[in-house]
Formats: C-alpha cells, structure tokens, sequence
C-alpha cells in the first residue's frame, strides 16, 4: 500500500511533460533505429564476400545485435508506456516507463562494468605474459 | 505557484515507485556519463599528442587523400566535442533530477528532465544521421557487388 502512495511532492507539471513527451518521441526513434541497425549489420554479415571467419563474424554481429535489440526493448517501453501515460493520465504506465528507463540505464551500467572488467584482465594477463618471457 | 499545485493535483505525480526508480536511473546515468568523461579525457589526450601519428596512418590507408587526412583529424575532434555536449546533458540529468527528488523542488526536477530532452534529442539526430550513413553504405555495398 506504501508503494502506491504519494510520498513526494513531485507533480508532472504541463512544462515537464511537454519535456517528457519530447525525450519518450526521441527515444522511440533511438529504439527503432538500433533495431534497424542490427537488422543491416546481420544482412551485411550474410552478404559480404568475404569467406574468412564469416563464422566468427556471424556470431559477434549476433552478440551484438542481440544485446543491442535487449538493451532497445526497455527504452522502447519507456517511450511507448510514457507517452501513453501522458495521453490517458495513467499513474500506472507512468511508473512502467519509468522502471523500463531505469533498466535500460542499469543494464548499460552493468555491460560497461563487465567490458572493463574484461579488460583490465586482459592487461594483467599482457602483462604477466611479457613478463614470463 | 499555485496554479501550477492545482495543475499537477489531478495529473501524474512522482509516487514512491517511480521516485525511486528514478532515483536509482539517476545513479545509473551518473555513473555511465562519469566513465563517458574519462574515456573523453583519453580521447583528448590522444588526440592532441597523437594527432600527427593518426594523420600519418590515414595518409597511408588513403593515398593520394593527403589533404583529407587533416579534416578526418578535425572530424574526430568534432565528434569529441559532441560527445562531451552529450555527456553533460547526461550528468546534468542525474544531477539535477536526484536533487529535485531529494530536495523535493519542483524546478531542479524539471530542469532535470529538460536535460534528459535534450540528451535523448541529441542521440536521436546522431542516430538519424548514423543511420542514413549505413544505410547508403548498405546499398553501395550492394551494388558494387
């Protein structure tokens, strides 16, 4: 019940939804894109000509464009559930599209965490392996 | 300021769910523009000490592009800037919009939402732009083949 109460102050005044319409349009069209995007480089893959480690290519562009569709769906909701709380005033899809932006932020977080990670493991192992020699 | 209470009395409000949600996006972006600002602050270091060198290389891949060598450099300080204008947006999001709600002022959230606007703008019109690029790119690929 305490969830669902009013523990802020916070309203949505016509300014800031006006700026929430404008940031959920931009996101929809930063969404769509991405998927576009993915779409192409996996086509690109498939049609190049070049033969060595197109296997290997495949299934990089793969990763990446399965990330990028997954990390896209949640700013999609974000953009779709916003807009549509602004139109029909909707407390509930509000939050959704707040949670969905939070996830999509979060994910990205832990994505850049777990590449620098990767690669500051990289380094200790160049560094001990040109140390061995 | 009253008309504004009695604007927002019957609308959407930040409730606890999504004031903490926001809270934690709030972090999050913080976190992801102060990376942007020291992958930038690498950007720009080399970019100043290795410009010669970066000329030198792109003089190779291309030859008899000489001259282009100069406006790729300058290329890649342009999007070094917009990078940079980009993260600030993106800071200035989480800043402002963690204040608003810890502050509960009305005026800092707003400004705070205002920057997300305007970062979500700033993408978007890159991504536009990105787009067409590959896409031309795409069909060329197409044809020549």
């Amino acid at each position: 019940m305490e969830n669902s109460g009013n523990l802020f102050n916070i309203g949505i005044d016509p300014e800031t939804r006006d700026h929430l319409y404008q940031a959920a349009k931009w996101a929809r069209i930063i969404a769509i894109i991405s998927f576009i995007s993915a779409g192409l480089g996996l086509i690109s893959v498939l049609t190049g000509d070049e033969e060595v480690n197109k296997t290997a290519m495949f299934i990089a562009t793969l990763i990446f464009a399965g990330i990028s569709i997954t990390l896209n769906i949640f700013l999609l909701r974000f953009a779709n559930n916003t807009k549509s709380s602004l139109s029909t005033m909707s407390q509930e899809h509000f939050n959704e599209g707040i949670t969905s932006l939070h996830t999509y932020f979060k994910v990205i977080g832990i994505l850049i965490i777990i590449f620098l990670s990767l690669f500051v493991i990289g380094i200790l192992f160049f560094i001990v392996g040109m140390g061995m020699r | 300021m009253e008309q504004t209470n009695e604007e927002t009395l019957f609308n959407l409000q930040l409730d606890h769910d999504s004031g903490s949600h926001l809270k934690e996006t709030a972090k999050w972006s913080r976190f992801l523009s102060i990376i942007s600002f020291i992958c930038l602050g690498f950007g720009l270091v080399a970019l100043v000490f290795g410009a010669q060198a970066m000329s030198e290389v792109i003089r190779k891949a291309m030859p008899g592009m000489e001259a282009f060598s100069g406006v790729m450099v300058g290329a890649i300080g342009v999007a070094l800037v917009i990078l940079t204008w980009t993260t600030i947006l993106l800071y200035r999001f989480s800043n402002l919009t963690s204040e608003g709600i810890r502050r509960q002022d009305q005026e800092l959230f707003r400004n705070g939402i205002k920057a997300l606007k305007n970062y979500f703008t700033i993408y978007g019109f890159f991504s536009v732009l990105g787009l067409l690029i590959n896409v031309g790119t795409f069909i060329f690929e197409l044809t020549k083949n």
